[in-house]
């Protein structure tokens, strides 16, 4: 029994690019002919901090992005401004402020400065967009604009920070050794299937929010375990690791059913992913609901794994699997991105004996 | 394009296939292990697919130099160039499908260029000139040079004329000492050039060709290796013919060896300083600008073949009488075939009526076609000789040609062909062409020259094409004397058996008026478009090139097949011929069994029971195919095809039925499928109005003598019941002995004499 294909064909349909028509029209918006992005270099440009880089953060560049689920989500674009540190002004929010003003004239609903960067959303489109501004000084060195409209001078400042870090630890493959190419494809199949998991799995969005993509792709990251023939496989044995390893999840000192989960950012300080803030107050780890509702549809989760790989026909198999996953994982071999026979040539190019043409 | 499914094909694919950014341009990234080597491919995104989809390759330098993969322009990214070999047609509908298929291509190409050191080094000379012609150079520079050789020579530098921005003209030319005697001077210009004060241009062949540098910064160390590797005698001509003179540009055309063939290239030294001698010893380089440039080669051997020609041809001499709409485009394609020397010879001048249908333009109206023909033919094709004689066929069978020559800058028209008329005939002026072809759409002349060349013996080979109106269709005979078929046998009528005065492959009914009268007698034409008169120039060349070739070896013949509306329209009747012809465009063989010429004497006569039987060659080589010599030789029967002799009871057996694959045979039976070959029989007796019939059958026995036996004799005797009154044969062909039986009365009569068929 094998599903390795039908998995195969669960990736493409869930696999999203900066392709897809929904991102492109948010692309537009950032970096069209007339997007946010240009009127940010001119501006920047006449207050005399030009960009010199800019680049897409988040799930683009870490290939792991997957197709909306809801149609109710939002598409993210979260963007990286680079200005040279030699032309940065002094104080870090006035560049900020300028991208505020630029989202405030375009139709996007209540812009805000947050301590790492400017937020907001499109009124009429489900565009959720974020901007930070970094500066580059001659020794490759990035400092992130931090501080609030109004802070003081205590609380804002260009910090040091390392915006390819996390990218490119993420995108890394030398712990891999052999075939590192085609294990980095399967990690980032894995992150894909476990955060299609999570939108089929968490109907409350509250809950679902706060399962963030970044700790799924960190813990996948790090509990990787390779197996090129099995998609299923090296997803059981993944997750194992998730819930085995790392203390991820903590009981709570009072009820030993509740949990916190637990992720530390790979660089940086090891910020924790999941702190979370009561009255001011930042606590490590989740709240205890999300916490304790992510252990136990993992659990669940890894159960239903196995119970699919002791299946022995496959249908049953893929049964399962549908349940875990989504309608969006098909039984039959033939799914994603099949090709439509029949009106079409079924060859991708072939060479002809007709016309002399010799290129 | 919808690159979104393309991406999520790609997932497929056992490499990596990334959507990025590069400098805010989207892009596809494909990172691939190939030979432990970590590779990095880029496509930029496009709107549609006008080709297979590019695959980038970055930093090929880090590779090393890889064939077939080009330096484009681009600072990290480098073509590599996956469809060399094929025209590529490209599924546009699912681009996925053409990404996959590219991206296959890209890395399975790279896979061996990168794990095969010998493959990608043969590659790259095999590709050398593309590589060559691709380095950066400051000035684009090109160079037309003239050589018959390509070994070593040297070359004289002419400047481009003056205030010319295009083409051959705008171009620096080299001609060798071995091109100057070439009538095409003037399609380079040469005369409104100056030369090059200062330059000197040398052919040199190289035996070792190292690949060619693809950063002109190394183009140095490439002169260098390339001085060091130069085989003695080449140094030694190269040291003798520039040991004395001083230049400061030296052209250097390098010929060299390729895997796909001699390759010309070149490289141009200039000096920084003052005039020098060529730095053979490859020493003090510095002083030493290096230029690539390109090179056109005006070279008989590289030039015609690759343009589509034969050099092969170019000994061969034709003569073309007639260069009316057919014979002119029928000149221009002879000459596109690569033959070196075409006489024609038409009597007309151009005028405006010729305007649509002629390869000639307006601007020779009112020369003589001959002339204003071959001179096309020589700028056209430069290394053709064409010459033009004014007269008609006439003149063709008495012209001499030195008389024509000399007379020729003192008459004119009329004079001119009365000269030449009144010299005497000379058979042995054909005997130096190679084949004449006769395109002047006149059968009278026609018959009358094919007459007189059978008279006179003439053993040239003689083409005649003509076109029939209303776009019916064209045709051409070829008739090579002492192979069978003959001019004679395209004007057999197909209802008498004899020599007729129209063609037997026309596909119009002869005798019909089919002229259009427009201003009285002499102004009547024949409606039909360039297409049509083309089209049979075509059919005639076909026929001309391959007997030149020696790939066509017997008479043959040759017609296009047009539509019948226009004909229908004006009420003109079409031909049996037309009504069932299927072989347009064939090449068949021309012999007609009725031919008295091609028939000659028969290759075996019987005499019996009051009958003549001549059998032709053609049935008695046939007779002796099936015979049954081999052991598994099946027996083998049809039916005999005859036409009456011109002495009473006397008949030519010139045809036969042969078995069909629906008959039965084994080694000793046989049975007919008694349609097929009876069908066969009676389409030729209607096309021959009952000329050509039915006269009994033929089969084989595997006996060295044959004898009929009881199931033969019961099958005869019901021929000769369902066909009273005709004197019917049967033939048994033996392994050495043939056997012909007939009746009389209804009774067997043994014993017609017997011919010894392995006596062939």
């Amino acid at each position: 029994m094998t599903v390795q294909a039908q998995f195969e064909a669960f990736n493409k349909k869930i696999y999203l690019s900066h392709q897809d028509s929904g991102y492109k029209n948010a692309a537009e918006k950032d970096s069209g002919k007339n997007g946010i992005l240009t009127e940010i270099k001119t501006q920047f440009r006449q207050k005399g901090y030009p960009v010199i880089d800019t680049f897409l953060q988040g799930s683009f560049a870490k290939e792991v992005i997957t197709a909306i689920y809801n149609k109710a989500e939002d598409y993210d674009i979260d963007r990286a401004i680079v200005i040279s540190h030699s032309t940065a002004p002094a104080d870090p929010i006035a560049p900020k402020q300028l991208i505020r003003d630029i989202l405030l004239n375009r139709s996007f609903k209540a812009p805000k400065i947050k301590k790492p960067c400017v937020t907001a959303d499109y009124q009429s489109r489900k565009l959720h967009i974020d901007y930070t501004v970094y500066t580059l000084d001659d020794s490759n060195q990035y400092r992130l604009a931090v501080g609030k409209e109004g802070a003081s001078i205590h609380h804002k400042e260009w910090s040091i920070s390392d915006p390819h870090g996390l990218i490119s630890w993420i995108t890394s493959t030398a712990e891999y050794g052999q075939d590192q190419l085609k294990q980095r494809k399967q990690f980032r199949r894995l992150v894909r299937y476990l955060k299609r998991w999570r939108d089929v799995t968490f109907t409350n969005e509250a809950v679902r929010k706060k399962i963030f993509s970044i700790a799924i792709t960190v813990m996948v990251k790090k509990q990787y375990q390779a197996n090129l023939n099995s998609d299923l496989t090296a997803l059981i044995n993944t997750i194992s690791g998730i819930l085995q390893r790392e203390r991820y999840f903590r009981q709570d000192h009072n009820n030993d059913s509740q949990y916190r989960v637990n992720v530390s950012l790979p660089c940086h300080s090891g910020r924790d992913i999941f702190n979370h803030t009561i009255n001011g107050m930042s606590y490590k780890g989740s709240d205890l609901n999300t916490g304790t509702q992510f252990k136990n549809q993992l659990t669940s989760l890894l159960k239903n794994l196995k119970a699919a790989a002791e299946q022995t026909s496959s249908a049953e198999a893929c049964k399962i699997l549908r349940d875990v996953f989504g309608t969006d994982f098909k039984i039959s071999q033939s799914g994603g991105a099949a090709v439509a026979a029949g009106a079409f040539p079924s060859a991708g190019a072939m060479g002809t004996t007709q016309g002399a043409n010799q290129k | 394009m919808n690159y979104q499914s393309i991406l999520a094909r790609l997932q497929s694919s056992e490499h990596e296939v990334l959507p990025y950014q590069l400098d805010g341009i989207d892009c596809i990234k494909v990172n691939a292990i190939i030979a432990d080597k970590h590779i990095e491919l880029i496509h930029f995104l496009q709107d549609e697919l006008d080709a297979l989809p590019h695959f980038y390759l970055v930093d090929a330098e880090k590779y090393g130099e890889l064939a077939h993969v080009l330096w484009c322009g681009m600072q990290k990214f480098w073509y590599v160039c996956v469809n060399d070999v094929d025209s590529v047609s490209v599924n546009f509908e699912l681009p996925e499908l053409a990404f996959e298929e590219s991206l296959n291509r890209t890395i399975e190409l790279l896979q061996k260029l990168l794990s095969d050191a010998a493959w990608n080094k043969q590659e790259l000379l095999r590709e050398f000139r593309v590589n060559w012609t691709s380095l950066d150079s400051p000035i684009q520079q090109k160079l037309i040079c003239a050589s018959n050789y390509g070994a070593f020579e040297m070359l004289e530098i002419f400047h481009p004329i003056d205030n010319e921005k295009h083409g051959y003209f705008n171009c620096y030319i080299g001609i060798g000492e071995s091109a100057k005697q070439l009538n095409h001077h003037h399609l380079l210009g040469r005369k409104g050039r100056r030369t090059k004060a200062g330059g000197v241009g040398i052919i040199l062949s190289l035996n070792d060709l190292q690949p060619a540098p693809k950063n002109p910064a190394a183009l140095k160390d490439w002169f260098r290796l390339a001085m060091g590797g130069l085989t003695q005698s080449m140094n030694k001509k190269l040291l003798s013919s520039v040991k004395q003179e001083k230049y400061y540009d030296y052209w250097i055309v390098f010929t060299a060896e390729t895997p796909s063939g001699k390759t010309w290239f070149g490289l141009k030294l200039h000096s920084n300083k003052k005039k020098a001698k060529l730095p053979v010893d490859g020493k003090n380089l510095e002083d030493w600008r290096f230029e690539k440039f390109d090179v056109e080669v005006l070279n008989r051997e590289l030039l015609l073949p690759r343009s589509g020609a034969n050099p092969h041809l170019s000994k061969k001499k034709v003569l073309l009488a007639g260069c009316g709409s057919v014979g002119s485009e029928l000149a221009m394609k002879l000459g596109s075939s690569g033959i070196g020397h075409i006489d024609l010879c038409d009597p007309d001048v151009l005028t405006l009526s010729n305007t649509y249908r002629h390869a000639l333009s307006k601007d020779d109206i009112d020369n003589l076609k001959v002339f204003a023909l071959a001179d096309k033919l020589m700028s056209h094709f430069p290394w053709l000789n064409a010459r033009g004689f004014p007269g008609d066929l006439t003149l063709l069978k008495t012209f001499d040609e030195e008389l024509w020559q000399k007379k020729l800058t003192n008459l004119h028209g009329e004079a001119l062909i009365k000269s030449i008329l009144a010299n005497m005939i000379n058979v042995d002026k054909f005997s130096k062409y190679d084949l004449i072809i006769i395109a002047i759409g006149s059968p009278t002349q026609e018959r009358k020259f094919s007459k007189y060349l059978k008279e006179t013996d003439c053993k040239t080979p003689v083409i005649n094409t003509w076109l029939e109106g209303y776009g019916i269709g064209g045709h051409a005979i070829l008739d090579i004397p002492d192979a069978r078929g003959c001019f004679n046998c395209a004007y057999i009528e197909e209802h008498s058996g004899l020599p007729g005065l129209a063609s037997n492959l026309n596909f119009l009914e002869q005798d019909q008026s089919i002229v259009k009268n427009y201003a009285g007698c002499g102004e009547s034409y024949i409606p039909y478009g360039a297409v049509s008169s083309t089209q049979t120039a075509l059919v005639a060349a076909e026929l001309a090139i391959k007997y030149l070739e020696n790939k066509l070896k017997v008479s043959s013949k040759m017609s296009f097949k047009g539509d019948a509306d226009e004909v229908q329209r004006a009420d003109i009747r079409l031909s049996t011929r037309y009504l069932t012809f299927e072989q347009s465009l064939l090449k068949t063989p021309l012999y007609h069994p009725q031919c008295h010429h091609c028939r000659g004497t028969p290759a075996a006569t019987f005499f019996g029971c009051g009958i003549t039987l001549y059998i032709t060659q053609d049935v008695l080589a046939q007779f002796s195919d099936f015979k049954q010599s081999d052991k598994n030789a099946s027996e083998a029967a049809g039916l005999l095809i005859a036409s009456a002799a011109t002495s009473a009871n006397a008949f030519w057996i010139d045809g036969i039925t042969t078995p069909k694959a629906t008959d039965i045979r084994t080694r000793n039976r046989f049975k007919l499928d008694d349609n097929l070959h009876s069908q066969q029989v009676e389409r030729i007796y209607q096309q021959t109005k009952g000329k050509r019939a039915y006269l009994g059958t033929w089969h084989t026995h595997p006996q060295s003598d044959p004898s009929p036996s009881k199931i033969d004799k019961e099958d005869w005797q019901g021929h000769v019941e369902d066909n009273p009154g005709i004197p019917l044969v049967f033939v048994i062909v033996g392994i050495k002995h043939i056997k012909v039986y007939s009746y009389k009365s209804g009774r067997l009569l043994k014993g017609m004499a017997c011919f010894v068929i392995s006596a062939l």
